[in-house]
């Protein structure tokens, strides 16, 4: 790894001769591991995995015209980690596919569009109102009801986690799921909407 | 993986689900140009069948990829 400085910013990166990401546990979890690492020492702002770019210069280029949003992006970060919320008790999306008649299959979507939308109310804004920043993934895939993503103080973590355990036992048919804390990969200010 | 009776996932399974959504789905994109490739049978996530929902590349080739495996046997 390298870190490529440009006034008051920092690149990590590394130089491959030529090489394509794969998406594999392994490396998912390298990017991870990297992220952790700087973040010890104070925020960063993760990539989207698998970007690539030319050359030093480029990075240079990049740092030098995006200064300002990203010093500002890394300052609100500061001292802020993310907290993940998966929901899971859909059916499997795919059992849906070419059963049964219209009518039952709308009604299905239905009864799954009101699960999500208890889900919203009764676990995502409860914890939405703990966090700084919160993001609600619009349609997740089955069986997700719900996916969410908290910025949170760093020493808010156990009480989020304490909060969230607390809502779940009112949701006995749902299963829940808090991960995190991660790098702020959901709140860079890449986003469109929170 | 150790799962519990009933248990639609464990939570290790779920943060890796997790992981790969963050990395592939958010981040600062500094060009809209970004070329990966699939692991075929290192990704815990095809088995539960949690697929990434705003990757629209990415859930075609796994779609694919899980109707030729039938599921990963794992």
């Amino acid at each position: 790894m390298r870190a490529l400085r440009s006034d008051g910013l920092a690149a990590v990166y590394t130089r491959h001769r030529s090489h394509t990401p794969q998406v594999s546990r392994a490396e998912v979890l390298a990017h991870e591991r990297v992220l952790e690492a700087v973040m010890k020492r104070g925020p960063v702002l993760p990539l989207r995995f698998g970007t690539q770019l030319e050359s030093e210069k480029e990075l240079e280029e990049v740092l030098r015209e995006r200064r300002d949003a990203l010093l500002s992006a890394l300052e609100r970060l500061r001292g802020r980690v993310e907290m993940g919320l998966r929901v899971l008790g859909g059916s499997d999306g795919r059992s849906r596919v070419g059963r049964g008649s219209g009518r039952e299959y709308l009604l299905g979507r239905l009864d799954e569009q009101r699960r999500a939308d208890r889900a919203a109310r009764e676990l995502h804004e409860p914890l939405a109102d703990l966090a700084l920043a919160s993001a609600l993934r619009e349609q997740p895939s089955p069986p997700a009801i719900l996916v969410g993503s908290y910025l949170i103080e760093e020493e808010n973590v156990a009480r989020f986690r304490e909060r969230a355990e607390a809502l779940a036992t009112n949701q006995p048919d749902l299963q829940l799921f808090v991960t995190g804390p991660w790098p702020p990969y959901s709140f860079t200010g890449e986003e469109a909407s929170a | 993986m150790a799962r519990g009776r009933g248990e639609l996932a464990s939570q290790r399974e779920v943060a890796l689900v997790d992981l790969v959504d963050r990395a592939l789905n958010t981040g600062v994109v500094i060009h809209g140009d970004i070329t990966i490739s699939l692991a075929e049978v290192d990704l815990v996530y095809l088995n539960l069948r949690l697929l990434l929902s705003s990757v629209s590349t990415v859930r075609r080739d796994l779609a694919e990829a899980l109707d030729e495996t039938g599921g990963l046997a794992r």
